[in-house]
Parts: C-alpha cells; structure tokens; sequence
C-alpha cells in the first residue's frame, strides 16, 4: 500500500523522486533568504535549524491534510473490498516517512558540507525521536480521518487549522525569542517538544525545559493510542457514511 | 461450520442519516443458510437490500441487528475496476488486488505469472489500468479473484453494465470459478443466465427475502409478478 502511494504520486510526474528532494529544499532557501534580510535571528547556523523544522513539519502536515480526506477519497476500495482500514491511513503516513527519511539523509548532507561538529552520543536517540514523530503523526491522522467520515467540515477545519498551527510550532522561529510564558503555551502543541527533541539528537541543540518536552513526549504517545481506538471503533461503521 | 458456509440469522441494517432521527431500514431480520458449494443467485429490484446483505456478508458494513457467522476467506467482485488503482500498471495492480484479498506479498509474487497467463493480457500488462477496456478489467480482476483461491466469491451485478461480447467472456470465466466448487453468491438482474449457474435463487423485496427455492421457480414467480404489476 505504501509503495502503491509513493509509486502513483509521482509515477507520471517527470521529474519523479526529485520533488522528494526540491520541496523542502526550495522552501528552506527561499524562507531562509527573506528572513536574513528581516527578522533579528541571530543564531548560528539557522539555515540547518530551519531546514530541520521545515522537515519535520513537511512531514507532519502533508500526512495530516492527505490522510484526512482519505477515507471519503478511498471509498472505491472501501465500498467493495474488506481489508483493515487503517492500511489507507498508515500507507499515506508511511509514504510520507519515507519522504522525510530522504530529507533527513540530505540534512546530513548539509551539515557534513557546512561543517557542523557532529555529536555522536545524541543520534543514537534519532530513531526514538522518529518513532515518536511518526506515531504522533500518525496518531492525529487517525483521529481526524475517521472524523471526516462522518463529519466532512472535518478536512475543511484541518487545512485551516494545520496553516495556524504552523505559526505554533518552532519551525521558522526559535522558542527562547519569545517571552517565556508565550513559549510555555507552546507545548501545548506536542509538536513542539517534539521538534526540540529532533533538534536536540540531530543537531545537538539545548533543550531549554526538559520537563515540558517529556510531557510533549507523553502526549504524542497518547494521542498515538487514543487515535488507533477511535479509529478502530469508527471504522466498522465507515461504510455508512461514504 | 464448515470452510464457505455462511449463517445469518435475523440480520437488520439500519443506516442513520444526519437530518432524521429515524435510520432507514435497508434490511429487516434475514435468516438465510448458505452451505459450502451452494451457488446463490440473489434478485429483487433496485433498492431491495441485495447489496447491503452481500455488504454484511462480505464484512464491508456491520449489521445493525442480528448474527453473522461466516466461515472461510471471501473475494468479492463487487464491481468491475473496484479495488484496483487507475494509474498503476496492471501488474502492480494485481500485487495491489492481490494483498486486498488477503494474499500475502511472496504469494501474489508467486501467482502473478499465472495471473497474467489466466488473464491473457500479457501484451497490456505494463500499461496503466486506465487504459484498459471493461473486457479487460474484468479478465485482470476474475484473474486475480480466482488466483486469490478464495472459499466464497460475491458478485454485484457485474455483468449488468456490459455488452453481449461482455457477458460471453463473464460467463466462460464464471463457468471456470464454479468448476471449483466454491460458494457462490451471484447477485443480478440479468435473470435468464441465473437458473444455468445457480441451483437455488434468494428473491428480496424492501430489506426481507419473500422467497427463496430451486432457481427455475423462483424466477418464475418473479416473473408472475413483474407481470401483473
């Protein structure tokens, strides 16, 4: 199934994989380039900071508003064969994961060009900390897919909601610019300690409040187990409702 | 119960709507025995409730009321193309199919070449699913429905959209799924091909069967009646 997503996105693109690739790419300089010339951001090496977030962030919203509509979108398998339901969901989550591993590989890319001292103890934790992306991710995916469902305003208020929650989220911006408890609120949103955490075994960026960044960690993995109960409670009745 | 026996009993499917506060009732407490080997032919007009039961039975929607015990693996072919993706080949769609149907991947990599074979198609196998005439939409998916060696096939009205070449080819791939003794459930209003492959016809009006028994009566009666009316 997932290799079904990835081949029929891009199958009869021309330039195929390489979108892969250019997307974050081509965000990063173009956002890149504008910031230098107007926010204050003064720390080292903010393009690597902003690619990292930018694809972290890809990853997380271009799974969330496909899966979304997914279901509705799917209902020419859904309607006429049995098969477990989350595999629609889990695919596009996965394809896109596989997306994200390429964009990683290229950060490694840039910080091996751009010289960056590599700290070998904090990548051993890279894999736990995609773990908790993916099944975040994959969590919310459930949740609001399944929505939609029965609800369609659900896709509607997902494409508006995933461009504030950008604005939430430390992709573009550091936390510590803002005032500290306008960074407090931010953990609200789970991505955020999530994102310190990539940073933090990527990057070796500090993590400024350990505290809050394990309680982002609890949470995703809730909202991970939550999102698999609901779906799977809401599946049995998809065809219902498409 | 035995592989490719199905038992209903006092099955009801109330589908909800978001204006009414009252569901409407798409199928009202059916009893029916189906035994392994039984071939099925399922008739009644259009809104009668055939596609809801053979959505129970196939484990695609969830009956409101009732019990349904199935034994064995299912394929169905709910509809031509269904199941199948447009823009991929139809090689990768028989893996796509295939892995729907419940086969593992080493499985279908196994079986493809005598999917292909099967199919005839090996000319147009590369080419995208798009591209393919109903004819040959329905000789990948009897194809891969058959290779998927399933205990109970389910077909919709799969022959009604077609043209006479259409219904020719249906009937020799569907005289070959029935040499292999499988349970079949054959929903149609195409009547006159019913008593040749069913022994037993199922006859149902607004959500409850009236009448069930040898093919030949049933659709007789059903015929009766259709004139009358």
């Amino acid at each position: 199934m997932t290799e079904r997503e990835i081949k029929s996105k891009y199958k009869l693109s021309f330039l195929g994989i390489f979108w892969i690739i250019l997307n974050p790419l081509i965000q990063m300089l173009v956002i890149g380039f504008i910031f230098k010339f107007f926010t204050p951001i003064k720390t080292e090496n903010y393009l690597l900071y902003l690619f990292s977030g930018l694809i972290v962030w890809n990853f997380f919203s271009s799974s969330v508003t496909r899966s979304t509509p997914a279901i509705v979108n799917e209902r020419y398998l859904l309607k006429k064969a049995k098969f477990p339901r989350e595999m629609i969901i889990l695919s596009i989550v996965l394809s896109n994961f596989v997306q994200f591993l390429i964009s990683i590989s290229l950060l490694g890319l840039m910080m091996v060009l751009m010289g960056t001292k590599i700290n070998g103890l904090t990548w051993l934790y890279l894999p736990v900390c995609l773990l908790l992306i993916l099944l975040f991710t994959a969590g919310c995916s459930l949740i609001f897919s399944s929505f939609n469902v029965r609800y369609r305003d659900t896709s509607l208020a997902i494409n508006f909601l995933v461009s504030i929650w950008f604005y939430a989220t430390p992709v573009i911006y550091v936390s510590t610019m803002l005032p500290t408890w306008v960074s407090k609120w931010l953990y609200l949103n789970p991505l955020t300690g999530l994102m310190d955490f990539f940073r933090w075994s990527i990057l070796g960026w500090q993590i400024e409040n350990w505290f809050l960044m394990l309680g982002d960690v609890i949470v995703s993995l809730l909202v991970f187990g939550i999102g698999s109960y609901i779906f799977k409670k809401m599946s049995l009745d998809f065809d219902d409702w498409i | 119960m035995k592989k490719g026996e199905i038992r209903l009993n006092g099955v009801s499917k109330i589908y909800k709507s978001r204006e009414k506060r009252q569901g409407f009732s798409a199928l009202n407490g059916i009893n029916l025995i189906i035994k392994p080997g039984d071939r099925i032919g399922l008739i009644g007009h259009n809104g009668s409730g055939k596609t809801t039961l053979l959505k129970i039975i196939a484990g695609i929607a969830r009956a409101s009321e009732g019990e349904v015990k199935i034994e064995g693996k299912i394929n169905s072919l709910l509809e031509i193309g269904a199941g199948f993706h447009p823009d991929l080949s139809g090689l990768e769609n028989i893996m796509l199919n295939g892995l729907l149907a419940g086969l593992s991947r080493k499985r279908v990599l196994e079986l493809t070449d005598q999917i292909v074979e099967y199919s005839g198609l090996e000319k147009f196998i590369k080419m995208p699913f798009y591209t393919y005439s109903s004819g040959m939409k329905l000789k990948l998916a009897f194809s891969v429905a058959v290779a998927a060696n399933p205990d109970i096939l389910i077909f919709d009205e799969v022959v009604s959209m077609g043209d006479e070449k259409f219904i020719k080819l249906f009937k020799r791939y569907f005289v070959e799924v029935l040499k292999q003794k499988k349970t079949v459930i054959f929903a149609t209003h195409v009547l006159e091909i019913l008593p040749l492959y069913c022994d037993k016809t199922v006859w149902m009006e607004d959500g409850k069967i009236i009448m069930e028994g040898g093919s030949k009566q049933v659709i007789g009666k059903y015929l009766e009646v259709e004139r009358k009316a």
